[in-house]
């Protein structure tokens, strides 16, 4: 018998599982994929020469086994491992409504996979759904996360500058990594032609600086590599492999499992509590159980709606906690796919060293002060860089020793803008359960029917116009533009299907991330979101793992769960 | 370490297989015809635990191909680096039937523009010329699928080699800090790998 039973050990399974630890919790960490050890399984020291096949993954084997997983950017042949195999997880959506869903199976999940940018909520954000009366409205301000921001910043180390912009509220952040020459040239030109707009350095993850809580778990500072995609031996960036996990290790209170799929949590009727969780081994498929005194789900957005419907009891015919029938409704994303990118002119004789991990960011500008013909709004990133032989590979180079010279140079500056999309909360957009196929374990794969609404088309066209406009305002030549929206789950930032909300009929969870109809059952990834915002989520789901944890905490030992 | 990789895949020719005669063999049948190769040692270094792909005729434009896309200058060039070998190495390892037809389909096509001026095609030709035939295919052929992915291979297996990276280019591994403001000079030369899309 556990204090508590967590499943997930991604962002915010790894975050739960370090505070209730640190308050003296017995606590039982269950990962449905195999075990990944921190550095030994990371190809981030191999040489660009020295990577198998040239770093390449067969054409073939990628058409068999990763085609939804491949079309990711960062995916490699040193960090395959990270994936799933798309041939063995499958899922099913409506015909012409795709949704991508892009995950990893193993100790630490997407923690290791993450962009890492790191931006906080604000009241625009948490007032946004009562204010214009899409989804259930926020039961918590930014008054109640901001000490939990603060909290996880601190620990997980975020990189940053200090702006006082009441939409992107500041923390206490590690050094800021600094813009080239020519992004600061773009910023002084936003911020010339379009009053209200701005551009920041990234609010990243990586260490640029340590402290005694980074040294303590053996991190070190960012190396600059952008091998981050491959995991980070140095433990610059954060996530569950690199911090929380270890944290937890450390007060001795921690039982880690691997390969155990939860198949559904156990609910006594008598009491109205989850007393467990049922689990499928992985490698064996045997089932087995595991006993508690609380239950927090953190197997991300989809997988924890999978668990809740697949929990049917005769108390709740609908699924765990699902009296509201809120659960897996609500599925959100960021709608990506609006962007444009050129030629920055001149800057000829300035360069960079290193590689910094994360893009330049745009606030939100958009019905920040001000109502446009639509609602909530965008964030964007912006990044300049000088074309190498990459870019020139798919320019007319030409052949031989004269293109050879030139591409010896660093070739033009480019610049590129692009933003992603609130998606307004819309019950019609949900996970549900298919009825008919199973997975190799015999679990009922996710049906997933998530399709952009009016609003959310009209965000993606206004940010499209918007990075164009501010492209051209700099003197940039455009020559790629964004045919947005991309299909939902592109920006791999899917929540929802739980959300928080003060309404029991209306909402699953509570303001501490505790299910309405079952009290020692807690939700704290990005399942718990009751609107998307604009923001990158995971720091959200950071501090709301943090504080459910707290409160979680208390109220067992108030003897009141 | 390249080797190493791909001498560490299970074979996929059965053992009794002499590569490395058969691939002398292939070089010599190249040399009987008249046709100056100097690619042998990196294709025969290269092909240690594997049968070769490209039969030696299309090896013989390919060798001719990559050299004249990626020559050696005052730095080492594509048959330096092993570029020829190392593609017909991923023709087997990594490529999809349809680039292994798109692959071979550019290396005929350039050889059959190459007979106009030498009916033995490209790797008969002097370098000047070879360059004149492979720019003039290049300049037409710049929206074509197959030809696209096979320069974009050329140019990255080279560039991404220890000598395309480090001696062509610049690289570090670990650069261990940010300088977003370097001033450019005459000998600045380009980073290998940015952080560009």
């Amino acid at each position: 018998m556990f204090d508590a039973i967590v499943v997930g050990s991604g962002i915010s399974g790894g975050w739960v599982a370090k505070e209730l630890t640190e308050k003296g919790l017995k606590v039982l960490v269950l990962e449905r994929g195999r075990n990944m050890e921190h550095g030994a399984d990371y190809k981030d020291g191999l040489m660009p020469w020295e990577l198998p096949d040239e770093g390449r993954i067969p054409e073939a084997e990628i058409a068999r086994d990763y085609p939804i997983q491949s079309t990711l950017f960062s995916f490699n042949a040193a960090n395959k491992h990270f994936w799933v195999k798309d041939s063995e997880s499958p899922y099913s959506t409506p015909e012409g409504k795709p949704f991508s869903w892009y995950r990893g199976y193993h100790l630490g999940g997407r923690s290791l996979m993450w962009a890492r940018m790191s931006l906080r909520l604000s009241d625009l954000d948490f007032g946004a759904n009562k204010k214009d009366g899409h989804g259930s409205d926020w039961p918590i301000r930014y008054a109640d996360l901001a000490p939990w921001y603060d909290h996880v910043e601190a620990f997980a180390g975020v990189s940053g500058s200090r702006e006082g912009l009441p939409q992107l509220p500041d923390g206490d952040f590690l050094a800021a990594m600094g813009m080239n020459d020519v992004e600061a040239d773009f910023k002084k030109k936003i911020e010339a032609n379009f009053p209200g707009r701005t551009v920041i350095p990234p609010r990243v993850a990586n260490l640029s600086e340590v402290r005694e809580q980074h040294t303590d778990l053996g991190r070190g500072p960012c190396q600059y590599r952008a091998q981050c995609g491959n995991g980070c031996s140095f433990g610059a960036y954060f996530s569950s492999l690199s911090a929380t996990l270890p944290a937890a290790r450390n007060t001795g209170n921690l039982t880690v499992i691997t390969d155990a799929i939860v198949h559904s949590v156990i609910h006594d009727a008598k009491t109205n509590r989850v007393t467990g969780v049922r689990v499928i081994d992985a490698k064996t498929k045997q089932g087995r159980t595991y006993s508690a005194r609380m239950v927090f789900l953190n197997a991300s957005t989809i997988p924890t709606a999978q668990i809740l419907l697949k929990s049917k009891s005769a108390a709740f015919p609908n699924g765990l906690a699902n009296t509201s029938d809120m659960v897996g409704r609500n599925l959100m994303d960021h709608l990506g796919g609006a962007y444009a990118m050129g030629v920055y002119p001149g800057f000829e004789d300035r360069y960079y060293r290193g590689r910094r991990p994360q893009a330049n960011i745009i606030p939100r500008f958009r019905n920040v002060d001000s109502q446009e013909n639509y609602l909530r709004g965008f964030g964007m990133v912006t990044m300049a860089f000088r074309s190498n032989w990459k870019m020139a590979s798919m320019a007319p180079i030409g052949v031989g020793a004269a293109a050879k010279a030139a591409m010896r140079k660093p070739g033009p500056w480019m610049i590129f803008a692009g933003g992603g999309a609130e998606m307004l909360p819309d019950r019609d957009n949900r996970v549900t359960l298919h009825s008919v196929r199973k997975d190799k374990w015999g679990m009922a794969i996710p049906h997933i029917e998530c399709t952009p609404g009016d609003n959310d088309r009209k965000l993606v066209a206004a940010a499209q116009a918007d990075a164009e406009a501010m492209l051209g305002a700099a003197g940039v030549r455009i020559i790629a533009k964004g045919n947005g929206p991309n299909a939902p789950g592109n920006a791999i930032h899917e929540m929802g299907t739980a959300h928080m909300g003060s309404d029991p009929r209306t909402s699953v969870l509570n303001k501490y991330g505790q299910a309405h109809d079952v009290p020692n059952l807690f939700i704290s990834d990005g399942a718990a979101m009751a609107s998307s915002a604009t923001q990158n989520p995971s720091l959200t789901y950071m501090a709301l793992s943090a504080r459910a944890a707290h409160f979680a905490a208390e109220f067992l030992k108030a003897g009141k769960i | 370490m390249i080797w190493q990789a791909i001498m560490n895949r299970p074979k996929s020719v059965p053992d009794c297989i002499d590569r490395r005669s058969f691939v002398r063999n292939a070089i010599l049948a190249i040399g009987v015809a008249g046709t100056a190769f100097p690619g042998l040692d990196g294709l025969v270094a290269a092909s240690r635990g594997s049968a070769l792909f490209f039969d030696s005729r299309r090896l013989a434009i390919l060798d001719a191909l990559a050299e004249t896309i990626m020559p050696r200058t005052d730095t080492p060039g594509a048959r330096d680096t092993a570029v020829p070998a190392r593609i017909d190495a991923l023709m087997k390892s990594w490529a999809s039937p349809q680039t292994r037809l798109d692959f071979a389909r550019v290396l005929d096509e350039v050889d059959a523009a190459a007979r106009g001026h030498d009916p033995r095609g490209l790797a008969a030709l002097p370098a000047a010329r070879q360059l004149e035939v492979v720019a003039a295919y290049d300049n037409a052929k710049m929206r074509d699928a197959g030809y696209a992915k096979f320069k974009a291979l050329v140019f990255a297996l080279y560039y991404l080699s220890e000598a395309g990276a480090t001696q062509e280019l610049r690289y570090e591994h670990v650069p261990g800090a940010w300088e977003p403001s370097i001033t450019v000079t005459a000998a600045t030369r380009g980073w290998a790998i940015d952080t560009s899309p």
